[in-house]
């Protein structure tokens, strides 16, 4: 927390992302790619629930896709992937899914077993075609997904600055994080916390340049270079573009 | 709490976060702020050299100063760098700093002197000043009046300011900087532009229209411009847009919308104001909080000031908007329809006193379109950016045609009922005609509106104005191929149309025509569940079995006599299999396999413990035996004897071939697969091969070869026996994740796998269509084959060409099954829970007349048109010596081939017996295929076509003879030769004698020989002779010219006599179309223009009517005595080179360099059928034989061909009401009241049907 303002990232080079090392040894330990992935069930649920109907639907397609993720071919597919875990994930629930369809289907009705190759696109293509609430339910997941990262991201913040004692600055100085919204003006916070103005905008500067780094180190797990650190970024505000 | 982030709309977070917010905060261009990162910059920095770069580097930014500076001090505050001094008393004195100052001449603020005021808006106040400092210049000053968040404006500025700083464009005046007064109001400092507003400039030069645009499209380019570098204006008017002395626009306020407009929907007001007028604002920028804005808003107040320049007002009026409130307002702007620019004009006109000339200028209704598609309501109906916008302008300019259209019928329809709900039907004409600006000009209407006094009448026009709205409609959607929709407006059109009997006739022949371009429905089942898979036909019986979704029992549906449906009574079977004779079917579930007898429905086998894993059956021949998989071996089952006998081999788990010949089992497994012998000991032909992994294996033909696809994507063809590599197609693995399928066409000749283009094993370098869906059926005929594309419709492609006939089928939910029948007559398609069994067009319009020189090339035709002699002769390949003679009814030779020597040039029938005439070249150098211009050599020999001997020595001639006439009733053979000689040759005698010698010969026509014509006139006295620098008219009689030549003058391509009236069309000097009256030897009437080479010249065969076609590409046809033209321009993309009267005189048809034949309306200009396509290159000649019961189509290249007319107008045996009830059954759509097209629901649509079976059966 004390650190100089400036270094907003660590030196060196990209580090190996936890999404990279997990990814490499799905196989030999699949239970880090389950406690990774485990992360965003919510995103994977917002992504079924557009595709099912109910809940318990919803519920049943994103449990059984968590117990085909741990299965040797979800592992396999992990270990092939060289995507990012976010596209990952939504691939395979989206290949999931439809294999589950058309699993249930073929067990039910034999002269199902003849149509063998449907593709993610086909099935989106269909529901897309579906307006669900206005969202489809790939941009339903992309949202989810960034609310549980940014959820995660605040939740270390505040614990970092609560460990440090610094939890009602951080408590009052969190609505700063964003520039330009409805927030008191400094002046009044640094009444409130027995600071003075510049001390508080001090610190508001530096509660923005933590955050940041956060988000980007908490991005950077999921990606698998540096470069898509960016890229992942964007694509997720785009997600919130109408 | 509120739910809604106030900043941006987003909803938040359970924690009350707006993630959008968030995120936005680390993007790298807006995650600091000018003075975090000046604050950051000068920490690199001794710490007493901070403030001065703060200060060196913030301009007059007195924000990002202050705040720059508070953060310097806090971070000494917090103790700084270590040891080092701390700057808090000179912070301290800079924030104090600050001076007050008021505004007027002379004011210094920050280092701005104002020196003029320029102007005064609703905004604020513009100044002119200078600049002193390291910049010293003139600039505006623009002062924003009190009210506005100072901080916010600069800071929404500065946001934009690095994009803004990045243009560079001679058309857009920069703004240089934000900043505030000491009395705390924000200005901006921009680039002093001496100029006159757009319409100022307009009016006061009165341009005209052409300069206007000129200077428009220039606007347009800073714009766009501006665009790419990612800044929308958002506050375009014409005060904006300045023109200075010299005609070079400026735009300027770039980038000051956006920093003045409040985003909050309370302070809606303040931005109204701010805006001053909301005239020019968009729909989606009147109706959201500014947010949801992209260049679009830019196009459309682009098109509301040209809207305003070419009319004089803009498309709302501004007084009126100022009255109103803002929700109004919004409203206004959001959903009323301005009218088009030219009947704005024409109300003003109307209005004002009609004898004053109108200030504005009339223009065509392309302008129309295009202003109107820019300031579409709806941002995607608009131009995708200023650049089409300009382009679609130069278009206009440059007379071509422009990409803004009217809208489509439906959309204009529904908008005019919902604005005419209470309206006549003589307002509601006018209106619509106005609007529409279809079949009336302004003056027009203005008479209709005069003469319509009688409502009745009105009502009439009304209803056919309607009814040629539906005709267009349908003739758009015909132009995307969209046949069916096409059919449904053509069959509505002929409805409403109904009391006229030229518009009934039309669209009846039209909905004929376009129905029969695609499938018809001759059955359909609704299953009652929403998914049927498998579907089975029945090799000898149209019957199907069909696997429904969630029911216990498969199903036969059974057509063979009337459609009927019963269960077969195997529970949840697996595999189903007809047996070769179609008497019975095998089926197997988990546990039994049954036979199934058929039409009885009876169980008359079973046969128990089977593998779970149950992989097809497989029929023997005779259908005596079967292969099935057993507990874990295959068996040999016999149902009759209830034998089974177990085989050594495993049984397959995925796939079972037997060959046709029966001596070769293919079993695919997950990953191999295996070849065998299909007799005991069942030996293994070759090692297994690894497949990908779960694909399909197939046997090809009679079952020597078989192709899978290997584990590397590629389709591989093997031989049987040794398992060899025959032929290795490459492919990938796309996005399957359950294995792939492969098909093959029942001789093996086609493969095709999804994702992949149709492989044509015959042809390596065939590029056929990429077939993209999990189900492919090939007819069995291999005439065609259907797949699914996206899962939502099947096409189906016509073999060998590859080509798409047609798409059946559009739904939502996939199609998961399509089968041809056996007999490829029927295509059987499950599309919802609803399986379609459709029968398949007759495409067998065109009868190919197989000469075995199939080289194209012009042909003669005997006097009763039952036989015809190929003359070929294209210049690229001019070597036909020979020819023969064939029948026009079935295309068979009528003699054997003849000729002698020479390039055949010309032939003729000279009676309607077997003699026939040949002009044939020797020219020596004839078959090289040069352009000749030399007279050249050659004789005329006479022949009997059906003992293919020559009947006369060859006849000489002086030079190459070209042209060959027979006189109407003397024994006289006319032939023009092309060293300008003109003869006859004597049939009795064959001796040939001189009449006339031009000066100037025919030279080629390009590539087609075809210079140089001559033919008598019906009475036989006159000889017309024609070609490339050839036109004149000899009088036999009087023996002189009663049309002299003219040498290079007169070239004519086509003319056409009737009684005694000759038309030519007359180019190279002063392209005209001239009359002449063979009786008197004067010009019947005064000649046409015509503007281009006049390729087509016909006179329809009453005489009545003149057929103009060519190189202006607007054919046309006129009452030629009265000088009327029957019908708009029939626009063609290339030249037509043939056309001629349909029969009835009432259609056209047309040929030339486009790759099809098309059919139009007389008197609408609209096509009357769908084109026929042809594939012989140019169409050299279209004639109407054998008493208009076919078309004899003459191609560049290909066989002569005959179309049949009958089949190409086929007649609809249904009544005008079942006609629109089977159009909406094949669109699957309806026309709604309102003149939409409207989507049937499944239960529509199954109501339609049987309304329509009620009506049919």
């Amino acid at each position: 927390m004390n650190d100089n303002p400036t270094s907003s990232q660590a030196p060196g080079a990209f580090p190996a992302t936890r999404w990279t090392l997990v990814r490499e040894a799905a196989t030999s330990d699949p239970a880090a790619l389950t406690e990774l992935c485990k992360d965003y069930w919510f995103p994977l649920y917002c992504y079924a629930r557009r595709l099912r109907d109910n809940q318990a639907d919803a519920e049943d397609l994103t449990q059984s896709f968590f117990a085909h993720l741990l299965s040797k071919d979800g592992l396999q597919k992990a270990e092939q992937d060289r995507g990012k875990l976010r596209s990952f994930l939504i691939r395979s629930l989206q290949n999931f899914a439809i294999d589950e369809w058309r699993h249930a289907k073929r067990f039910k009705r034999g002269g199902f077993a003849q149509i063998v190759s449907i593709d993610a696109q086909e099935a989106e293509e269909r529901y897309l075609s579906e307006p669900v609430e206005k969202l489809t339910p790939e941009v339903a997941f992309d949202r989810a997904w960034a609310s549980q990262l940014l959820e995660d991201v605040l939740n270390k913040l505040s614990q970092s600055y609560h460990q440090a004692g610094k939890g009602p600055i951080f408590e009052k100085l969190r609505e700063q994080l964003v520039p330009g919204g409805t927030q008191q003006p400094y002046a009044l916070a640094a009444a409130e916390l027995g600071m003075s103005e510049p001390a508080v905008r001090i610190a508001a500067f530096k509660l923005r340049n933590r955050y940041r780094d956060l988000l980007k180190q908490t991005i950077a797990q999921t990606v698998s270079n540096e470069t898509e650190v960016e890229e992942e970024l964007a694509h997720l505000r785009a997600a919130f573009v109408n | 709490m509120s739910t809604i982030c106030e900043r941006c709309g987003t909803s938040l977070s359970p924690k009350g976060h707006c993630p959008k917010c968030l995120l936005e905060t680390a993007m790298p261009e807006s995650s600091q702020s000018r003075a975090e990162r000046l604050f950051q910059a000068s920490l690199a920095l001794p710490t007493e050299e901070r403030i001065q770069f703060i200060e060196n580097s913030v301009g007059d930014d007195r924000e990002a100063l202050t705040d720059a500076l508070l953060l310097l001090q806090g971070y000494e505050e917090e103790g700084g760098d270590q040891g080092t001094p701390t700057l808090g008393s000179a912070i301290n004195a800079r924030l104090e700093m600050g001076a007050t100052e008021r505004e007027e001449v002379g004011t210094i603020f920050n280092n701005f002197r104002l020196v003029r005021r320029i102007g005064e808006g609703g905004m604020g106040t513009v100044w002119e000043a200078e600049q002193s400092g390291a910049v010293s210049r003139q600039v505006a000053l623009k002062v924003i009046k009190l009210g506005m968040d100072t901080r916010e404006v600069v800071k929404r500025f500065e946001r934009e300011r690095q994009a803004l700083a990045l243009m560079n464009h001679p058309s857009i005046a920069q703004v240089f900087e934000a900043g505030a007064t000491a009395m705390g109001r924000p200005y901006f400092v921009m680039e002093l532009v001496e100029g006159r507003a757009i319409d100022v400039y307009h009016r006061k030069k009165r341009l005209s229209n052409r300069e206007l645009i000129e200077l428009f499209i220039e606007v347009c380019g800073a714009i766009e411009h501006a665009h790419q570098k990612g800044i929308i204006h958002r506050d375009l008017k014409p005060s904006n847009i300045l023109i200075n002395e010299e005609g070079i626009p400026k735009v300027i306020d770039f980038g000051i919308a956006r920093a003045t407009t409040e985003s909050n929907h309370s302070n809606y007001t303040l931005q109204a104001q701010v805006l001053g007028t909301p005239a020019y604002m968009s729909p989606e920028q009147a109706a959201t909080d500014g947010e949801d804005i992209d260049t679009r808003t830019d196009v459309y107040s682009l098109g509301v000031v040209l809207y305003e320049l070419l009319t004089g007002t803009p498309p709302f009026d501004p007084e009126r908007l100022a009255k109103t409130g803002v929700l109004e307002m919004q409203k206004i702007i959001r959903e009323e329809q301005p009218p088009r620019p030219s009947t704005q004009i024409a109300r003003a006109k109307l209005k004002s006193d009609a004898t004053t000339p109108s200030p504005k200028q009339p223009f065509g209704s392309d302008l129309d379109w295009v202003v109107m598609k820019a300031i579409s309501k709806e941002r995607e109906r608009r131009y995708a950016s200023t650049a089409a916008l300009a382009e679609d302008l130069r278009r206009y300019l440059a007379h071509e045609p422009v990409t803004a259209a009217p809208p489509t019928l439906s959309y204009q329809l529904g908008k005019f009922f919902q604005r005419n709900k209470a309206a006549s039907i003589a307002a509601a004409l006018i209106l619509l005609s106005l609007i529409l600006g279809l079949t009336f000009s302004l003056q027009q209407t203005h008479r209709a509106q005069v003469a319509l006094a009688g409502e009745e009448r009105a009502r009439r026009l009304a209803v056919l104005t309607i009814a040629d709205l539906y005709t267009q409609s349908g003739a758009e959607a015909a132009a995307k191929g969209q046949d069916e929709v096409a059919t449904l407006w053509f069959a509505k059109a002929a409805l409403t149309a109904r009391t006229d009997p030229a518009r009934l006739d039309a669209n009846r022949t039209r909905v004929a025509a376009w129905r029969n371009q695609f499938s018809q429905p001759v059955a359909v089942f609704d299953s009652g569940e929403d998914y049927v898979s498998g579907l089975i036909w029945n090799a000898t019986q149209d019957a199907l079995i069909v696997f429904i979704e969630n029911e216990y029992y498969p199903q036969v549906w059974d057509m063979s006599e009337s459609p009927k449906r019963w269960t077969i009574p195997v529970p949840d079977a697996d595999h189903a299999s007809w047996s070769p004779d179609g008497k019975r079917l095998a089926l197997a579930n988990l546990h039994n396999a049954f036979i199934v007898d058929y039409p009885g429905g009876d169980v008359i086998a079973t046969l128990n413990t089977l593998s779970p894993a149950a992989a097809p059956l497989a029929w023997s021949a005779d259908g005596k035996t079967l292969f099935i998989p057993g507990t874990e071996n295959l068996e040999r089952w016999v149902p009759e004897t209830q034998e089974r006998h177990s085989t050594s081999i495993p049984a397959p788990s995925r796939f079972l071939h037997l060959s046709q010949t029966e001596d070769t089992l293919l079993l695919v497994m997950a990953h191999t697969l295996e070849v065998r012998e299909a007799t005991p000991p069942f030996a293994l032909r070759h090692p297994p091969q690894p497949i990908y992994e779960k694909s399909q294996a197939q046997l090809l033909g009679k079952g020597h070869q078989y192709a899978f696809v290997s584990p590397d994507g590629h389709t591989l063809v093997c031989d049987i026996f040794s398992g060899n590599i025959i032929e290795n197609h490459a492919g990938a693995i796309g996005p399957h994740f359950r294995g792939v399928k492969l098909w093959a066409s029942p001789s093996g000749r086609y493969l095709a796998r999804d994702n992949h283009a149709l492989i044509d094993r015959t042809r390596p370098d065939f590029s056929g269509p990429i077939l993209n869906g999990f189900e492919i059926a090939f007819a069995p005929d291999e005439s065609q084959l259907a797949a699914q594309v996206g899962g939502k419709q099947i096409v189906s492609y016509e073999l060998p060409s590859g080509e798409v006939i047609e798409t059946v089928g559009d739904s939502h939910l996939p199609q998961l099954a399509v089968r041809y029948s056996p007999d490829s007559r029927l295509l059987a398609f499950s599309e919802h829970g609803l399986v379609r069994i459709w029968k398949l067009p007759d495409r067998d319009l065109v009868q190919q007349i197989d000469t075995d020189n199939p080289r194209g090339g012009f042909v003669a035709l005997s006097p009763s048109e039952d036989r015809l002699l190929p003359l070929g002769h294209v210049r690229e390949d001019a070597s036909r010596k020979t020819t023969r003679v064939y029948r026009t009814s079935d295309g068979e030779p009528a003699g054997p081939p003849f000729g002698a020597g020479g390039i055949i040039m010309n032939g003729l029938f000279l009676t309607d017996g077997d003699l026939v005439a040949l002009a044939v070249s020797t020219t020596p150098d004839r078959t090289t295929g040069k352009m000749r211009v030399d007279p050249g050599s050659g004789f005329v020999q006479i022949w009997n076509s059906r003992t293919g001997q020559a009947v006369s020595e060859p006849i000489e001639v002086p030079s190459e003879p070209r042209g060959l006439a027979r006189h109407p009733y003397k024994d006289l053979l006319a032939v023009a030769c092309a060293g300008g000689e003109r003869l006859e040759i004597d049939l009795d005698t064959y001796q040939a004698s001189t009449l006339y010698t031009t000066p100037q010969g025919f030279s080629d026509n390009g590539a087609i020989s075809n210079s140089g014509r001559c033919r008598y006139s019906p009475d036989g006295r006159h000889l017309i002779t024609w070609g490339f620098w050839s036109h004149e008219v000899w009088d036999r009689d009087r023996h002189e010219f009663l049309l002299p030549p003219r040498p290079q003058e007169s070239t004519v391509f086509d003319l056409s006599i009737t009684d005694h009236i000759l038309a030519a069309g007359v180019v190279v000097k002063n392209d005209r179309v001239e009359f002449l009256d063979l009786a008197t030897g004067k010009p019947a009437r005064a000649n046409f223009p015509y503007n281009g080479w006049c390729m087509v010249c016909r006179l329809s065969p009453s005489g009545e009517r003149l057929l103009l076609a060519g190189g202006d590409l607007r054919s046309r046809v006129l009452d030629w005595k009265n000088d009327v033209r029957l019908g708009p321009d029939i626009r063609t993309p290339q030249s037509p080179l043939t056309g001629t009267f349909l029969p009835d005189e009432k259609g056209i048809v047309l040929g030339g360099y486009d790759p099809e034949i098309t059919f139009s309306e007389i008197r609408s200009g609209r096509p009357l059928r769908p084109p026929v396509p042809h594939y012989g290159g140019w169409v050299l000649d279209l004639q109407v034989i054998n008493e208009g019961k076919n078309l004899l189509i003459t191609t560049q290249y290909a066989n002569p061909a005959l179309l049949s007319l009958e089949k190409a107008f086929p007649v609809s045996p249904h009544s005008l009401e079942q006609d629109l009830l089977l159009a909406e059954i094949h669109a699957n759509a309806t026309i709604s009241e309102n003149g939409g097209l409207e989507r049937l629901t499944r239960q529509q649509w199954l109501e339609k049907w049987q309304q329509y079976q009620k009506g049919s059966f």
